[in-house]
């Protein structure tokens, strides 16, 4: 099934050995974490770790005579919990005097109850941004009938949590990764298992949504095979993209309309709220090539593969179909297997051990956070916990995504596919540009070339493309006034950089090792403070923050 | 005009407007970071005085330019006129 290199001399199979024991190391450890993260006993409690810059949405559905009880404890930023009730006809009442409308905003701490006397009633609870520890349960009269299943609770915490997404991904690598082995030797049926398995992770939740996004990509590919001739490919492309921006708005800025409208209440808990946005920017890339002419020869089981590809579903890296093409290998060899779980338990060892053990108990562990303790005032907050705060917060950022594209890397090698690397140690980098080639260096990619290149063309500027692209990577994440003050801060970032980049004077320069270290340095503290509008999704919170971050460092404390 | 022309004018131009030496046609030159996204601007800029046309900007790729055997190859086969 899996064959080894014919050169397979000793001190490989050392390495490899040792990369396994590494892989089963890390296992246990990502098994005792997630147990940590979703334990098994009835109520359910979730421990949230991620800072996450999106609502989570939680539908439950509740029987009748049920009501749905909610209990959270706050260890990190939770400015608002909302609840979200769609009732019929009766009043949603609250367990003590309040009386809560649809919509409406509870502050931190309250205890709250929405009380269904009817069945079929969705109570969709929102959380904007934190790391909460939540017990979710319904009850009828003052006793608990029914905790919300560990499953659906699981899945809560996969629409915005990595955790949920490496909980998918071992799923589908336990389930078909033998018969991906197996399959490996014939390029169609190999292909055809892909695209199914992606099928079947993205309608896990839902049925009807993995046969709406069948339905979506079967319809592209018939536009595609319409699109004959110049004078046409340009209708084709635009309603192509008109149709993939459509689902991603729906998806991303109408969730609850769409959870309404399917009625489950564990549709949105799935990966794909968050994994819908890597696969429209697949998606799009797709069809400008098409518009092109390029990659007309290739067949639908490929193409389906490609957008489906379990590893790279829910966040990326975000890969081309040509080079997917060009990346599969003809068969997978030990060295693949043993390469792709070291890179699997490489990822996994950052996100539990740096990410969420060491800078989440930084970031979120104490009482009060290091967290609260700046963000709920900044302008009072000391300059060493701003400093430390937005510092240990972009690490947080960094690490977790990383490893998150490390074990997406690694699951694609153990399926026999060579992706792209998605970053390159950009907290080295030497200047803001820099940075951007080495951070998620997939999504810049594929700025560069749908974005800027066609925008410099058109404009014949390279300062709008710039902030084309830095406002549109905002949107991408979410539409607000923060992620907007973002894509600004790094807009003039780099139109300031390039301005004193072209007034360089030629030449080497002198001391080259302390400009190296100051340029990296104050690059990181540029991006940093930056990350105040990633950090906090309240606009005036975020930008106090951003500005007591530039005081506490250039006027420390 | 040949291929071979248009490959020489192209290596010409980046050598002239970009700096750009000691490359062949078959260099990676935004893959490889010779060149980036603040030269990009130039290029197109020097190709189209170059050869008199006008890029369709939709219809250019990071693949049609990486390398001058790409663009030369693009040049050829698109912009028919060159090669009349």
């Amino acid at each position: 099934m899996i064959p080894t290199a014919r050169s397979g001399a000793a001190p490989a199979r050392a390495i490899r050995s040792r990369r396994l024991l590494l892989a089963g190391v890390v296992g246990v450890l990502a098994l005792l974490e997630w147990q940590g993260a979703v334990p098994a006993h009835t109520d359910a409690t979730v421990r949230r770790r991620d800072n996450i810059t999106g609502p989570a949405i939680w539908p439950v559905r509740l029987r009748e005579g049920e009501s749905i009880g909610l209990r959270w404890r706050a260890a990190g930023h939770v400015p608002r919990i909302a609840l979200d009730l769609e009732v019929e006809g009766e009043a949603v009442l609250v367990r003590g005097d309040a009386r809560v409308p649809a919509r409406d905003v509870i502050p931190i701490g309250a205890g709250l109850a929405c009380v269904s006397n009817a069945p079929a009633r969705i109570c969709h609870v929102m959380l904007p941004v934190g790391d909460t520890a939540v017990s979710l349960y319904a009850w009828r009269g003052d006793a608990v009938v029914r905790a919300v299943k560990a499953r659906t609770v699981r899945w809560v915490a996969a629409s915005s949590a990595q955790g949920g997404r490496l909980g998918l991904a071992i799923l589908i690598v336990a389930g078909s990764l033998p018969v991906a082995w197996l399959l490996h030797g014939r390029r169609a049926a190999s292909e055809w298992l892909l695209a199914a398995v992606g099928l079947t992770a993205v309608s896990l939740p839902h049925p009807g949504f993995g046969l709406a996004l069948l339905g979506l990509l079967l319809l592209l590919w018939a536009l595609r095979a319409g699109a004959r001739g110049a004078s046409r490919r340009g209708w084709f492309l635009l309603a192509g993209l008109a149709l993939t921006t459509a689902l991603l708005m729906a998806f991303k800025y109408g969730a609850g309309g769409l959870a309404a409208a399917f009625a489950s209440p564990a549709l949105f808990p799935a990966a794909l709220p968050l994994g819908v946005s890597y696969f429209v920017i697949r998606l799009v890339d797709t069809q400008l090539r098409w518009y092109r002419g390029e990659l007309s020869d290739v067949p639908l089981r490929q193409y389906l593969a490609f957008l489906l590809f379990p590893p790279t579903l829910p966040a990326g890296p975000l890969e081309t179909l040509d080079h997917f093409r060009q990346c599969r290998t003809p068969r997978i060899l030990r060295a693949d297997v043993s390469n792709g779980l070291s890179r699997v338990a490489l990822g996994v060892l950052k996100k539990v051990c740096i990410a969420d053990f060491l800078l989440s108990r930084v970031i979120w562990r104490s009482q009060p956070s290091l967290f609260e303790r700046v963000v709920s005032d900044p302008g009072q907050a000391s300059g060493g916990d701003t400093l430390l705060l937005l510092f240990a917060s972009f690490l947080f950022a960094y690490v977790d995504f990383s490893a998150y594209s490390d074990i997406a890397i690694g699951l694609a090698r153990l399926f026999g596919y060579r992706i792209v690397e998605n970053f390159d140690w950009p907290i080295l980098a030497t200047d803001l540009r820099d940075f951007w080639r080495r951070w998620h260096m997939s999504l810049s990619a594929w700025c560069f070339r749908n974005v800027y290149l066609p925008l410099s063309i058109t404009t014949r500027s390279s300062v709008l493309p710039v902030l084309a692209v830095m406002l549109l990577v905002g949107i991408w994440h979410a539409a607000s006034a923060s992620w907007g003050a973002w894509a600004v801060h790094h807009f003039a970032g780099l139109v300031v950089l390039g301005y004193f980049q072209r007034r360089r004077p030629v030449g080497e320069p002198r001391w080259p090792l302390v400009r190296r270290v100051a340029s990296t340095v104050a690059t990181i503290a540029f991006v940093t403070a930056g990350h105040a509008f990633v950090l906090v999704s309240d606009f005036p919170t975020a930008a106090q923050l951003y500005f007591r971050w530039w005081r506490a460092l250039l006027l420390f404390p | 005009m040949t291929p071979e022309e248009i490959s020489a004018r192209l290596l010409a131009r980046l050598r002239d407007d970009l700096g750009v030496s000691g490359i062949d046609a078959a260099t990676p030159l935004f893959s490889s970071g010779i060149l980036d996204s603040i030269n990009l601007l130039e290029l197109v800029v020097s190709i189209e005085e170059e050869f008199d046309v006008t890029l369709p900007a939709l219809d250019i790729s990071v693949e049609r330019l990486d390398t001058v055997g790409q663009m030369t190859q693009y040049l050829s086969g698109v912009a028919g006129p060159l090669t009349e």
